[in-house]
């Protein structure tokens, strides 16, 4: 752990997620008249600017080794590209695209 | 080893962590893809219908929004806990460790709470059946609810046990102060790692 980051940085880091916990409520919420496809990337989007705050500085990643930075994110390109394939998949077979 | 019996040379690639700390980070790549095959799961039986619901019209979001803003507290309250034990303060990391495990407890009763609530209106893991309903609910949207919120809570569950036990460590200075440190960083890790998580679930599961 870094003595860099400060307990002020916690407390900045909580504002900002909570801000963005605030935000995916205020767009999830039904009746707004949004397009479905555009607010599921703007939720995903936000909750990956929030795993990527407690990742980087609740545990401290951004003061880990190069390499153990990347033992930990590198394998995580795996799982999106699987959801898009199976889920295209899915949705295809659904609705007799193939 | 090397090819004359002599141990391999220590390096920096890992630089300042330690054993314990690596350990724990393959853990928890290991415990992510976990996460990763339910959730992939989920998406699979979510896109493979049309008559699956808006989460929302069976899930308390407001209730549940409220346990991830308390999760998230608590993942402060380990992360000056983790300072705490780093500057040697003894006194703040037991506050910091107790204030965590009552996050924990908290949070646990919010998800009873939950279940207890979701269960009497006819949704449980079997079937999706609320009460007054018009539409037709799929099981799978309760099953793979309960599946994943359940093995949250079981990792909340852990995650508070391990806090405690600590906790404990800590008022008996079981461990050197330094020791201690290490010990309530490799918790903060998991701990972080449960609130992380649920970021993912609370938007994959809840809202979209």
């Amino acid at each position: 752990m870094s003595a860099a980051t400060s307990r002020k940085t916690y407390l900045m880091i909580l504002v900002y997620l909570a801000v963005l916990t605030g935000l995916e409520i205020g767009l999830a919420t039904p009746g707004l008249g949004l397009d479905r496809a555009l607010v599921a990337v703007g939720l995903i989007s936000m909750a990956m600017a929030k795993a990527a705050l407690v990742l980087f500085f609740y545990m401290h990643l951004k003061d880990e080794s190069r390499v153990l930075q990347n033992v930990v994110i590198l394998p995580f390109f795996f799982p999106p590209f699987y959801a898009v394939v199976l889920m295209a998949e899915g949705y295809a077979r659904l609705h007799g695209i193939w | 080893m090397g090819s004359h019996g002599h141990a391999a040379q220590p390096t920096d690639e890992y630089g300042t962590a330690t054993d314990g700390k690596i350990a724990m980070w393959l853990f928890l790549l290991a415990d992510a893809f976990s996460f990763s095959g339910l959730l992939l799961g989920y998406g699979i039986l979510r896109a493979g219908r049309d008559d699956w619901p808006i989460p929302g019209d069976h899930l308390g979001i407001g209730l549940t929004a409220v346990l991830t803003f308390w999760l998230i507290l608590s993942s402060v309250t380990m992360v000056m806990a983790v300072s705490a034990a780093t500057e040697r303060d003894r006194a703040g990391t037991i506050k910091w460790m107790a204030f965590t495990v009552l996050g924990g407890i908290g949070f646990l009763g919010g998800q009873y709470y939950e279940y207890s609530h979701l269960i009497r209106d006819g949704i449980n893991f079997y079937q999706c059946l609320p009460t007054g309903a018009t539409k037709f609910c799929p099981p799978q949207f309760a099953s793979t609810f309960f599946m994943i919120t359940g093995f949250h809570g079981l990792h909340v569950l852990s995650g508070t046990i391990y806090n405690s036990v600590i906790l404990f460590n800590t008022m008996r200075d079981k461990f050197t102060p330094e020791a201690n440190a290490n010990q309530v960083e490799i918790a903060g890790l998991f701990w972080h790692f449960v609130d992380l998580v649920w970021i993912l679930v609370f938007t994959f599961v809840y809202l979209i």
